[in-house]
């Protein structure tokens, strides 16, 4: 669990504080962190990696708050699951054709950005292989 | 005035300021009643780099190097070699290694350096092979530059403001300090903007005659023409325009005269300006700055500011409410008459 909170949590936690005053002095920008479903339901034997999902999340939204006047800007992504090296690893069985290509992920979301369509501070992101990415409550 | 011996604030800063032609000492925060809506105020963008690194000689000897300067392009670096005794000890009471007794070569973790000898005390380091070491290399082997009085040894997370990018000093551009998250947005709040310039604290003393006789060297800043003309705007629409620390005084008055050749691009330039009471500072309505005290490096530049009197009554005042002094230490507000 120490190892899970370290990487998912208190690694972007940092990050977050060392990047956000240059983010301020340059007019603002775009902070992304990635989430997982897992952050929202609960598996079995995925409590570590849950339980600092859902807590990189619970800061992905205090900080949307506190910095709104710093010009800042905090996504979540959820990028559903994907057919990475990590994904092999975890889960061997899976049948490939189910999973997210990371490359279309990769790709909607950067089109997201670019198009700087919603004006939130805090945006949902979750990607679908039907619908593609959308943004979600 | 005494020295702050702890990197960890207990309580909240303080700052002196003059409220109404009287010197008085209040929480940090305070200030945001000092600023208006339309006011400027620049900050020095640089991170602080640890500039200090174990290394072995010939004869496999541990010294202690800090890098007086380093040169990106070149791959090099300026450097005094101390052995013996710990960061605890005054430097003044450390001995300096003449460059002649180093040899050739000189091993920081994995990593080989040619020695070259640059002044008496002073040498420079090349990288044998690897060019990735200056940025990489000082991250993974480098400690902060220590003072002999504080209690515990400082790391790196503590030397850096909230607005730390460029790794550029070896001393921490401290007077940045004096924000925070909460005091930035009152301010932000209430009209004031900010703007940066990016400028290289080096070593400003080393407790050795001949070294502190060539120190502070030529330091890099960098301004850009942005921020010149906001400068400009605020000034010409009423506002005023705060310098936070020393090195933002001394960036932006010699962006200006690089300027005024026709001679300032949007990158780095060497800085030698020294800025003396004599001085017309005329980008600066006022300075944040660290509670500095005559003799010091940096009071002549705060004469440009306010008469030595004005700065001793602040500082007296500083001194009866229990302010503290040095990186760590509070805050003065200076504005012009």
């Amino acid at each position: 669990l120490e190892a899970a909170i370290q990487t998912n949590l208190l690694g972007p936690f940092r990050l977050i504080k060392a990047v956000a005053g240059a983010m301020f002095l340059a007019g603002g920008g775009d902070i992304v962190n990635i989430s997982s479903d897992a952050a929202k339901t609960p598996y079995p034997n995925w409590g570590a990696y849950s339980v600092s999902k859902a807590a990189l999340d619970m800061l992905t939204e205090i900080m949307a708050l506190e910095s709104e006047a710093a010009g800042l800007r905090f996504l979540r992504l959820d990028q559903g699951e994907m057919d990475t090296t990590l994904h092999e690893q975890a889960l061997p069985d899976t049948e490939k054709s189910t999973l997210n290509q990371p490359q279309d992920v990769a790709k909607a979301f950067i089109d997201f950005l670019v198009k700087r369509e919603t004006r939130n501070r805090h945006i949902n992101l979750v990607f679908d292989r039907a619908f593609g990415l959308k943004e979600a409550l | 005035v005494k020295i702050a011996s702890s990197y960890i604030r207990k309580s909240f800063k303080k700052i002196a300021y003059f409220q109404e032609g009287n010197p008085q000492v209040g929480n940090i925060n305070d200030i945001v009643r000092c600023f208006k809506s339309g006011d400027l105020i620049i900050v020095n963008d640089s991170a602080t780099a640890p500039m200090s690194l174990e290394a072995r000689d010939r004869f496999n000897n541990s010294l202690e190097l800090r890098l007086l300067r380093t040169n990106e392009l070149s791959n090099s670096f300026l450097a005094v070699a101390f052995v013996g005794g710990s960061w605890k000890v005054p430097t003044e009471n450390r001995k300096i290694i003449d460059p002649m007794h180093l040899g050739e070569r000189l091993h920081i973790g994995e990593q080989v350096f040619s020695v070259r000898k640059f002044g008496p005390t002073t040498f420079k380091l090349c990288a044998v092979d690897g060019p990735e070491f200056m940025s990489t290399e000082i991250y993974r082997a480098g400690r902060m530059i220590q003072y002999s009085y504080m209690d515990d040894e400082v790391p790196l997370w503590a030397s850096q403001s909230i607005f730390a990018s460029r790794p550029w000093s070896s001393e921490a551009p401290s007077a940045a300090f004096a924000f925070s998250w909460n005091l930035i947005f009152q301010l932000i709040a209430n009209g004031v903007n900010f703007a940066s310039i990016t400028h290289g604290a080096g070593l400003s003393s080393i407790g050795h005659v001949e070294i502190d006789e060539i120190l502070p060297l030529t330091e890099v800043s960098m301004v850009t023409s942005e921020t010149l003309s906001l400068i400009e705007q605020t000034r010409m629409s009423g506002g005023r325009v705060i310098g936070i620390g020393t090195s933002v005084v001394r960036a932006v008055e010699a962006a200006k005269q690089l300027n005024i050749k026709g001679m300032l691009t949007n990158q780095p330039f060497e800085n030698s300006l020294r800025i003396s009471s004599k001085h017309r500072i005329d980008q600066f309505d006022g300075i944040l700055t660290g509670l500095h005290q005559e003799g010091e490096s940096h009071f002549e530049l705060l004469n440009a500011f306010a008469s030595s009197h004005k700065i001793e009554a602040l500082l007296a005042e500083a001194s009866l409410s229990g302010c503290l002094t040095h990186e760590f230490g509070d805050f003065m507000l200076l504005l012009k008459d």
